[in-house]
């Protein structure tokens, strides 16, 4: 089933790509993102989990860790359905 | 009389590179390890006069490895420094050993002038990008204004709470620019203790075990909590088992540990495992090696979980209650429960009757045997560095430990040529230890080289080189799950190692017998320099007990 993760953060060299990483790493593909440059930053990011043992809850907790993370909130919306 | 124009005090304009080497005395680094080149020769014109020594290794790998064990005995981030492209990118194992195993590090790169990044000019590579996934941080430099800001953050996200490797990339044209730096600004975020229904949830877990065992992982080293661990268990008396990492939490010879679970375990831990009501998991990760076949790990247990990083609670296995939050405060904020009797009298005889055997047939050399014994001469305090291979695993089952950073090994990512160059880096974390390095005749080709560094610097490592003239462990698995088709594990061509050290400079010996083992310990541990002693062992001697690959850890191989 999939997700969306809202992430704010600073938008400063190499997070975005580290975030993607990091998601993609621990079992998730992205199916959509749309992003708004603000300060944070927001990015919300469809994402599938490629086997049943991943959770979005652990992926959330994953996320936290990274620096310049300010908040992630996780929800079933498409926004930009 | 002329009236003097008012003065304004003006801080000198300093090199990006002066900055750089600037923030890390303002850091209190006393050592730093690393290779010279190209894109970082501006932080080397900088270096004579710094308040830090730097350590010239012979290979950029060796730098971050020395590094980690630094830090991992000093507990302070260790800092390693190497040019931009293949100096850059012969860093990357030592990151992904310090990601793996939760080590501070902060390792900086050179990088081409800020112009030409992103045009493929020489000694040009995105190190910034190659190591996104093993490490916690990057920075790339582009005001060398920033530098003291830059540098601060990156310690604070080394050390933690979660510590872990970072990497500055500095452009040449930035190092070489001249500045006034600002001074940093750092807000350090304190980490709370759970709540007290979490707390209070925990204790009742505690309360209704009757076959309770603590599971005690690295992260109690990294938490610096051996002391609230060690009360926590002196007042429940609960058995203990540990993780390859753990080892040295509690003292080897506690009546109450085990030893260490999962693939090369031992019996005691691993059925204790499988028959214990709670496991209380501290600071450890349900790791593959400890767990084997996850979905029967600790059949009959409840978890309870207590970490400092909210990241690996829920991970792999569910807890019915996770503490996330300073190890050590949450264990001494536990009262805990005294464990059963009975169940605690079984584990001691566990440990007791399944204790390992060291009276192996024959006048070769028995490493389990000749490795107690070494530990035992050289004292619980002396510092283990190890390779990987079977000799990791038989230091693990045999060497005894007084704390966790007596035992320096590649635990997530199992690093071959770890060894030497953490040794260097432990001693000078601690130079009035004994550090003994076991490594054996594979992994000691990885990081030769280091050889020279232990000279130059007249290092007294002693390093002890299991000689099987084999990749034993890959030989092992060969001989046990793939039908004996030994394929590309010989090493019997190796050179005289004894020579090879001779040459280096460093003094070096040989045996093959077992009646040669109590004087070949003794002249390890006597000898004021560095020093090699090749033991020659059986090629055909395997590591037991083995856990079979996707296996239980309860169906334990035994000789």
């Amino acid at each position: 089933m999939s997700v969306t993760l809202t992430i704010a953060f600073d938008a400063a060299e190499g997070t975005m790509p580290r975030l993607l990483t990091l998601i993609e790493r621990r079992g998730f593909s992205v199916e959509g993102i749309r992003m708004d440059a603000g300060r944070p930053a927001r990015m919300a990011l469809a994402l599938a989990p490629r086997d049943p043992g991943r959770s979005a809850a652990v992926l959330d907790r994953q996320l936290r860790r990274l620096h310049g993370i300010h908040d992630i909130v996780i929800s079933s919306e498409r926004p930009w359905a | 009389m002329a009236s003097a124009a008012p003065r304004t005090a003006t801080p000198p304009l300093m090199s990006g590179a002066q900055a750089m080497v600037a923030a890390l005395e303002a850091q209190g680094v006393r050592h730093v390890f690393g290779y010279p080149g190209g894109a970082i020769m501006p932080f080397y014109d900088a270096l004579p006069g710094a308040a830090f020594d730097h350590i010239l290794v012979r290979h950029e790998q060796a730098a971050a490895l020395a590094a980690d064990g630094y830090a991992r005995v000093s507990g302070e981030p260790g800092v390693c420094v190497a040019t931009s492209g293949p100096g850059a990118t012969n860093l990357v194992t030592g990151l992904a050993n310090a990601y793996m195993d939760s080590v501070g590090l902060v390792a900086i790169t050179g990088q081409v002038a800020t112009p030409l990044i992103g045009t493929d000019a020489f000694q040009e590579v995105d190190i910034l990008g190659i190591t996104l996934p093993i490490t916690k941080h990057g920075f790339l430099v582009r005001d060398p204004a920033d530098i003291p800001q830059i540098v601060a953050e990156a310690f604070e996200i080394a050390r933690g709470p979660r510590p872990g490797p970072v990497l500055i990339d500095l452009p040449k044209d930035v190092a070489t620019a001249l500045v006034e730096p600002r001074p940093p600004a750092i807000q350090r975020a304190p980490s709370p203790l759970p709540d007290a229904a979490r707390l209070a949830a925990a204790q009742a877990l505690l309360a209704e075990a009757r076959a309770p065992l603590l599971y005690i992982g690295g992260g109690v080293g990294i938490a610096g909590a051996e002391r609230a661990l060690r009360a926590f268990q002196a007042r429940t008396g609960i058995p203990a088992v540990a993780t390859l990492k753990g080892l040295g939490a509690l003292p080897g010879d506690h009546p109450d540990f085990l030893g260490m679970l999962g693939m090369h375990g031992h019996r005691a831990a691993n059925v204790a495992v499988d028959r214990a009501d709670l496991l209380i998991c501290v600071g450890a990760r349900f790791d593959d090696r400890a767990t084997g076949k996850l979905d029967g790990f600790a059949p009959n247990a409840r978890i309870l979980h207590i970490d400092g990083d909210a990241a690996e609670i829920g991970k792999l296995r569910a807890a019915s209650v996770g503490l996330a939050g300073p190890i050590g405060a949450i264990l001494d904020a536990l009262p805990g429960a005294p464990a059963p009797e009975l169940w605690r009298a079984q584990c001691r005889r566990w440990r007791d009757d399944w204790a390992p055997r060291y009276d192996a047939p024959g006048q070769g050399i028995y490493a389990p045997a000749l490795l107690r014994q070494l530990s035992d001469a050289a004292g619980p305090e002396a510092i283990f560095t190890c390779d990987v291979g079977q000799h990791q695993m038989w230091v693990a089952q045999h060497c005894r430990f007084a704390r966790p950073q007596a035992h320096l090994t590649s635990a997530g990512l199992g690093t071959m040529g770890y060894g030497i160059p953490a040794g260097i880096g432990a001693l000078l974390a601690e130079p009035g230890s004994t550090v003994i390095t076991v490594t054996g005749d594979g992994s000691i080709m990885m990081n030769i080289q280091e050889l020279a560094t232990i000279r130059r610097y007249r290092l007294p490592l002693k390093i002890l080189l299991l000689d099987n003239a084999q990749l034993g462990m890959v030989r092992q698995w060969q001989e046990l799950f793939f039908d004996e088709n030994f394929s590309e594990v010989d090493l019997s061509d190796n050179p005289d190692f004894a020579e090879v050290a001779r040459s280096f400079g460093i003094e070096a010996f040989t045996i093959d017998r077992r009646d040669e083992v109590p004087a070949a310990i003794e002249r390890l541990l006597r000898t004021r320099g560095p020093i090699l002693c090749q033991a020659r062992i059986d090629p055909r001697a395997n590591v037991w007990p083995l856990v079979p690959p996707n296996s239980p850890n309860i169906r334990m191989l035994e000789r």
